[in-house]
């Protein structure tokens, strides 16, 4: 049960009671701000969740939930996820739904609906199907666009794919929503390094060594 | 009346100067003197550019959740009392919007070539 003393200037010393460093960082990946309830720091806990979760659950909105997905192939090779899955818990949908698509199957909460890549009119592959766009009642198989889901069908480079249809449709808010995500993932890194070690406060004699630094370089 | 630019020019040097050897006591008298002149002048100066901008680019406000976010949870790693989080985070949004303006010229300038 380690606890860190932070000599202060004006002699009361800030103590951080760690309890077990390890669960605790355990819990800080698993739920942002989960380490440091665990640590009874309350109201870093509160803001690590709040900050975190809702600039990775505001980046999922505004990507219409589908910017956070696992997906490691040569032509969709999403390494945005690693950073992702640092929020913990709330990315680990992905990696479920990864899994379920793996053999070209349907996804669990699926979102939409897409014509296939054989469609025979060429300019609705991919495109969703609602009832103004398919006029002729088409009812064969379809892509589905799942929660969190990577995209389906094959993904190609020089031909039109469910990926090329996501950033078409969404425009910027496809890039915005990764970045959200992806910066909400390294933020809880912060926050986890804060539970396993404790705040990196500056001690007297490293303020002091910074002191006669700045010291020397005004001489 | 001081003049704006003094106002900045002040903010800038007690800004500049304690960064590096940043402690408590220090941060008491910086705050109380930037509450006394600049911090509210620059602030507000701060506000209005960025809402000028803004305005004419819109995806400029999707930058400003972003910064709040950086800085509160960067400022709390750094700090266990939550009034020295806050002014640590006041402090990392200035210098992050002052770097993000620094680019932001330097794209401006770039662009007269183009």
């Amino acid at each position: 049960m380690p606890e860190i003393v932070y000599p202060q200037d004006d002699g009361e010393p800030i103590l951080v009671d760690l309890q077990d460093p390890y669960w605790a960082a355990f819990l800080a990946w698993l739920w942002p701000g989960a380490g440091h309830f665990y640590q009874r720091r309350f109201s870093k806990g509160f803001l690590f969740m709040i900050c975190i979760l809702s600039t990775f659950f505001f980046g999922l909105g505004i990507g219409h939930g589908r910017v956070v997905y696992a997906s490691f192939k040569p032509n969709d090779m999403r390494w945005h996820y690693i950073c992702q899955l640092g929020v913990g818990a709330p990315a680990l949908p992905a990696i479920v739904q990864s899994m379920k698509t793996k053999n070209d199957a349907d996804p669990f909460f699926v979102l939409c609906e897409r014509f296939p890549a054989d469609y025979r009119i060429t300019s609705k592959q991919f495109r969703r199907i609602t009832e103004q766009s398919n006029p002729e009642g088409y009812k064969g198989p379809t892509l589905k666009d799942g929660f969190m889901a990577p995209p389906a069908g094959p993904i190609r480079q020089d031909l039109p794919d469910t990926l090329g249809r996501w950033h078409f449709d969404y425009k910027h808010f496809f890039e915005l929503g990764t970045l959200y995500t992806v910066v909400a993932g390294l933020l809880n890194i912060l926050a986890i390094y804060d539970a396993f070690c404790g705040p990196a406060i500056l001690t007297p004699a490293q303020r002091e060594r910074l002191d006669s630094k700045k010291r020397s370089r005004v001489e | 009346m001081i003049k704006l630019s003094d106002a900045y020019l002040l903010y800038a040097m007690h800004f500049f100067n304690e960064l590096p050897s940043y402690n408590h006591q220090q941060s008491v008298s910086h705050i109380q003197f930037e509450a006394n002149l600049s911090m509210p002048i620059v602030f507000a100066n701060l506000l209005t550019s960025v809402s000028l901008l803004g305005g004419m680019t819109p995806r400029v406000w999707y930058a400003v959740p972003l910064i709040v976010v950086i800085s509160l949870v960067y400022g709390a790693t750094r700090h266990e009392n939550l009034k020295e989080i806050l002014v640590h985070s006041f402090r990392s949004a200035v210098w992050m919007i002052a770097f993000m303006a620094c680019i932001f010229v330097l794209v401006w300038i770039a662009g007269y070539w183009n």
